[in-house]
């Protein structure tokens, strides 16, 4: 019996929730993942019967969402050196907690190490979907895997050891 | 199994990731909501490209029915709607080539062919000259040999009528027998089966208008005859210096004079029952 293609409603309910965790992550901002991940879940349903028949439409998915915050981050980067050249001083944000030193280590991560650790820990992408995602090699992936895991797991220990 | 994993990174990971709730059925509504509102922009904007297009194309279908650009229907090849076709211009200059002509002379002139010419002299008339304006169709041309037009080439329609009254008196024709008949007492009578013409066919109408006055001459003398369409009278006698006449015969269909001199000399008028008059002069 094989398994027709799969329902739209039930794949955003299975991934939706994850994905917008793991974007987190990469974008830092939690109101920004969920309008990336809903941006690429649209297109997806205006194409659902091309897509459907894809052998990874959730892949689609999330590379269409990263490719979103890339997006996202260049208009910010512009935006940024824009206000800097004409000495504004942004208006003031609201009082956020402090950064501990795992916000730290993540906000100093390369994007790309970044994406790769959230898109494996917390979205459970295969090294395979995350190469595919981020338009890189696997043994980039791994790279990036091992180099992150190698700085937070130094981080994370050390914070275990101060307990 | 992978070398990468690690639960104490993921589960830190997923805790900076963010906890609580993500209101997952909220998000789908407004996925599929944006996603519906997205179809309909972009059907409102094929159908106003689709109008766009409509319009556009009848405007330039409006353009090429203005009355400055003339078409013909055989440029678009549509059949030409009369009530909305642009009418065609064509110069003065432009020739107009008649139409083919059908009859078997085509070189016959367009005017009205002329009446056979009659056996009689007063029926030997010709139609006046002239040709017919281009472009104007001509008549069914009238296959008899002897209606040909004035100005064809035929000799016996061309030729002015003959004086000599019979093809036996050719001696006896007058040197004034030119003048037109009924002008001159001198002028002989007009040309009855004058020899040269072509047989006429059976004219419709043959019967002879009634005249008055008419002179038939010979060296012998002349005489007046009238007709009134059913009746010959004779008029006066004039017998030549030299001559005396004698009425041989007078009735109404028939008459005859006899002019005796140094030559016998005879002339005869006959009606026939077709109410046709016809002379003889012969000596």
């Amino acid at each position: 019996m094989t398994a027709g293609p799969p329902d739209f409603d039930e794949l955003f309910r299975a991934h939706y929730e994850r994905l917008v965790r793991a974007l987190t992550l990469v974008a830092g901002d939690r109101e920004r993942a969920a309008d990336a991940v809903q941006d690429a879940f649209v297109k997806a349903h205006l194409r659902w019967r091309r897509i459907a028949r894809y052998d990874d439409p959730v892949g689609w998915v999330r590379r269409v969402a990263i490719n979103r915050l890339r997006d996202d981050h260049r208009r910010d980067r512009r935006k940024r050196r824009a206000v800097e050249r004409l000495a504004v001083h942004p208006p003031e944000m609201a009082e956020i907690p402090p950064p501990d030193q795992l916000d730290e280590l993540l906000a100093s991560l390369p994007k790309q190490q970044r994406a790769a650790i959230a898109l494996f820990y917390v979205d459970g992408a295969s090294i395979a979907e995350i190469a595919e995602t981020l338009g890189v090699a696997e043994g980039t992936v791994k790279s990036n895997l091992h180099d992150a895991r190698r700085r937070l797991r130094s981080v994370l220990d050390s914070q275990e050891g101060s307990r | 199994m992978s070398e990468f994993d690690d639960d104490l990174i993921a589960d830190a990971l997923r805790g900076r990731a963010g906890g609580g709730d993500i209101g997952v059925d909220g998000a789908l509504d407004a996925v599929i909501g944006r996603a519906a509102a997205t179809r309909r922009r972009r059907a409102a904007v094929a159908g106003m490209g689709a109008m766009t297009g409509v319009v556009a194309v009848a405007a330039l279908a409006l353009a090429g029915r203005s009355p400055d650009v003339v078409r013909t229907p055989t440029d678009s090849g549509i059949p030409s709607d009369p009530a909305t076709s642009v009418p065609v211009v064509i110069p003065d200059s432009s020739p107009i080539s008649p139409p083919p002509a059908t009859g078997p002379s085509p070189t016959s002139p367009a005017t009205p062919s002329t009446p056979p010419p009659s056996t009689t002299a007063t029926t030997a008339t010709t139609a006046p000259g002239g040709t017919a304006p281009a472009g104007v169709p001509s008549p069914p041309p009238n296959t008899a040999p002897g209606n040909t037009a004035p100005g064809s080439t035929s000799p016996p329609n061309t030729s002015p009528p003959s004086n000599t009254a019979g093809s036996t008196n050719p001696p006896n024709t007058t040197p004034g027998s030119t003048a037109p008949p009924n002008t001159t007492p001198g002028s002989t009578a007009p040309p009855n089966t004058a020899p040269g013409t072509s047989e006429p066919d059976e004219p419709d109408d043959p019967s002879t208008p009634p005249f008055s006055g008419r002179v038939y001459s010979s060296a012998g003398g002349s005489i007046t005859v009238s007709w009134n369409g059913t009746s010959l009278s004779l008029g006066a006698v004039n017998p030549a210096a030299g001559f005396t006449s004698s009425i041989e015969e007078q009735r109404s269909d028939r008459i005859r004079v006899r002019f005796e001199g140094s030559a016998d000399w005879r002339i005869e008028v006959r009606a026939d029952s077709r109410g046709v008059v016809t002379s003889s002069i012969s000596s």
